[in-house]
């Protein structure tokens, strides 16, 4: 045989085993999209899910646009709504909810201490899921145009200051409003733990929806008010989570006090 | 010609290889994003403990971390359900009793033994616990006087709230779902012995409503909502701190909040670190804050924790469990 040939084969044969190794890689382990959407859209339950708008009996109407977080609350109500048929006891509802989904189709929900989707009652108490999608559904109203909102509709803010408590003043709260406004969400918890050491018995303010309510969780609110930040709670959060805002609302009395 | 077609072919050759090189390159490209280390945790504190730890612990660390809140025994029913393909690195929270049932299942594995840690932990150091809360009835004192009087006194042990004046005030957490609901049933048959299932039938009567959630039954409380409710004294105190009218009776019942390792997970080295920052001065620093629980290392005198750490009470928590749902269904 010869030389020439041989070189022939042995390139012939790096080539081939080149083009395995080049169809490994680029075909095997890839993303592949598979063009099925007509068959899902047509799927209710494996609709893809785009917008859910919810209403907080006292802290009033939100609508959720980030993708990601209606995922997470569509996967939860998908893992109820298999719950079996149980009786929903009549009492108050906390949420009411619609999520809409790409195909024109929508599911609704109500949810106080038990909770109806599509009119079926899937639990009659408090559940892990409930409590979970309570407190999702709480956080869409983590922010400082929703607070100031509703800091601005509520019918009563009574003051603590040093043990003293009092209803605040048009002016007062105005201000408070204002700061809450421009406020910004936090999550570094250095500066969190400076703050809360700032002050050793900060003031709180109560906030109440409806003031002839009295007694009733979801109607109350608390904000805390230390030098550089406050947080704020929402009492019928079950889970007892507070959250955190950059701004001074301190500083309203220290300028009174200049004034 | 035949010399053409060899040319051609080296050309091909070098192409291919030059292809196949760069594919390799942008794989190790990849990789190297991945090696950011990156922590997965499930938080059965509150979201905010979870967050404050892990933000304040990846900020130094300079890793990204990811959690998802659940209630104790969701926790151990999630966790269980997922032992073959386990999806977070570290448990955060949860009362010691469902850390002890993690261990007992082969679902958490051993942290590292560390001179630092002294506080209440297992003998095996599957889990380390982080800090102690002791359960309290919580009484509305706005409602108390309007209701019962003012110089009525208040109750002071669990058998205090089975009086008919108070059906339908009291609030409980659930133990199918809430790892304060599980010590609560501890301290009815630890505490009351073979009359444990007279109490628990009686106080099931008088509960108006079981929460899935240990912090709920204060909130119902201070809100004035319920009158009476039982849960862990921290969650009282942070409400009290608010300037509700709550006032606590501590019972002599307590638990420990602590911190596993998942098994089968590849980030083992990181979550021993974790466990040693939340039990390091700064760790501790930012607990006293966001928490109301007390420091393991400053209530390592509480004796009755101490003589039950390592003692199998999964298979007796298993049994309260199966009575409180009997007696719960009648």
């Amino acid at each position: 045989m010869k030389i020439s040939t041989i070189v022939y084969l042995i390139l012939m044969g790096i080539l081939f085993v080149l083009g395995l190794l080049l169809l490994q890689q680029n075909v095997f382990g890839r993303l592949h999209v598979i063009k099925d959407n007509p068959d899902i859209l047509n799927q209710s339950d494996n609709s893809v899910p785009t917008e859910l708008t919810i209403r907080h009996r006292a802290w009033g109407e939100q609508t959720i646009e980030d993708g990601n977080e209606i995922q997470r609350i569509t996967s939860l109500l998908k893992q109820m709504k298999t719950a079996t048929n149980e009786d929903c006891p009549a009492g108050m509802t906390t949420f009411t909810g619609t999520l809409r989904f790409l195909n024109g189709t929508s599911w609704s929900f109500s949810l106080g201490e038990g909770m109806i989707l599509n009119g079926r009652c899937i639990a009659a108490q408090p559940l892990s899921q409930t409590t979970m999608l309570k407190a999702r559904l709480l956080n869409a109203y983590h922010n400082p145009q929703q607070l100031s909102q509703q800091f601005n509709q509520a019918e009563e803010v009574i003051l603590f200051d040093a043990g003293r408590s009092r209803k605040i003043d048009s002016s007062l709260r105005k201000a408070l409003e204002e700061k809450i406004k421009r406020a910004e969400p936090m999550t570094d918890y250095e500066e969190v733990g400076r703050a809360l050491n700032s002050i050793d018995k900060p003031r709180v303010l109560q906030i109440t929806r409806y003031a002839n309510e009295t007694g009733k969780r979801d109607n109350l609110m608390n904000i805390t008010i230390y030098d550089a930040l406050f947080s704020v709670q929402y009492m019928d959060d079950d889970n007892g989570n507070t959250f955190y805002l950059k701004g001074s609302l301190a500083s309203v009395w220290k300028g009174a006090k200049r004034r | 010609m035949r010399k053409g077609i060899l040319f051609l072919l080296s050309i091909i050759c070098i192409i291919s290889i030059w292809i196949v090189q760069n594919n390799q390159q942008t794989k190790q490209g990849t990789a190297a994003r991945e090696m950011t280390p990156h922590l997965t945790a499930y938080v059965s504190a509150k979201e905010d403990i979870g967050r404050a730890l892990l933000s304040s612990y990846c900020e130094v660390k300079k890793c990204t971390y990811e959690f998802v809140r659940l209630s104790t025994e969701e926790l151990v029913r999630r966790v269980t359900q997922e032992a073959e393909h386990p999806r977070a690195d570290i448990i955060i929270g949860g009362t010691w009793d469902a850390h002890q049932t993690l261990k007992k299942r082969g679902l958490s594995t051993p942290f590292p033994a560390t001179s630092s840690q002294e506080g209440l932990q297992d003998p095996d150091r599957y889990w380390i616990g982080y800090e102690v809360e002791r359960l309290a009835i919580v009484v509305n004192t706005d409602l108390w006087k309007e209701r019962i009087g003012k110089n009525i006194p208040y109750p002071t042990t669990l058998k205090d709230l089975t009086l008919e004046v108070y059906r339908d005030e009291l609030i409980l957490p659930d133990p199918n779902h809430s790892g304060t609901g599980a010590t609560i049933l501890q301290a009815i048959f630890d505490g009351y012995g073979t009359s444990g299932d007279t109490l628990l039938r009686q106080l099931i009567r008088q509960t108006r409503l079981f929460t899935a959630n240990g912090f709920a039954p204060v909130s119902y409380v201070a809100s004035g909502e319920a009158m009476l409710g039982v849960n862990f004294i921290g969650d009282q105190q942070s409400l009290r701190e608010k300037y509700y009218p709550i006032k606590s009776i501590p019972l002599d019942t307590y638990s420990i909040n602590a911190i596993s390792k998942l098994k089968n997970r590849n980030q083992q080295g990181l979550s021993n670190d974790f466990m040693r920052y939340v039990l390091s001065e700064d760790g501790q620093d930012i607990l006293r804050k966001v928490s109301f629980g007390t420091p393991t290392y400053a209530v390592s005198q509480v004796q009755p924790i101490k003589k039950s750490v390592g003692q199998d009470i999964v298979s007796d928590y298993q049994d309260y469990l199966r009575r409180f749902n009997l007696l719960y269904d009648k």
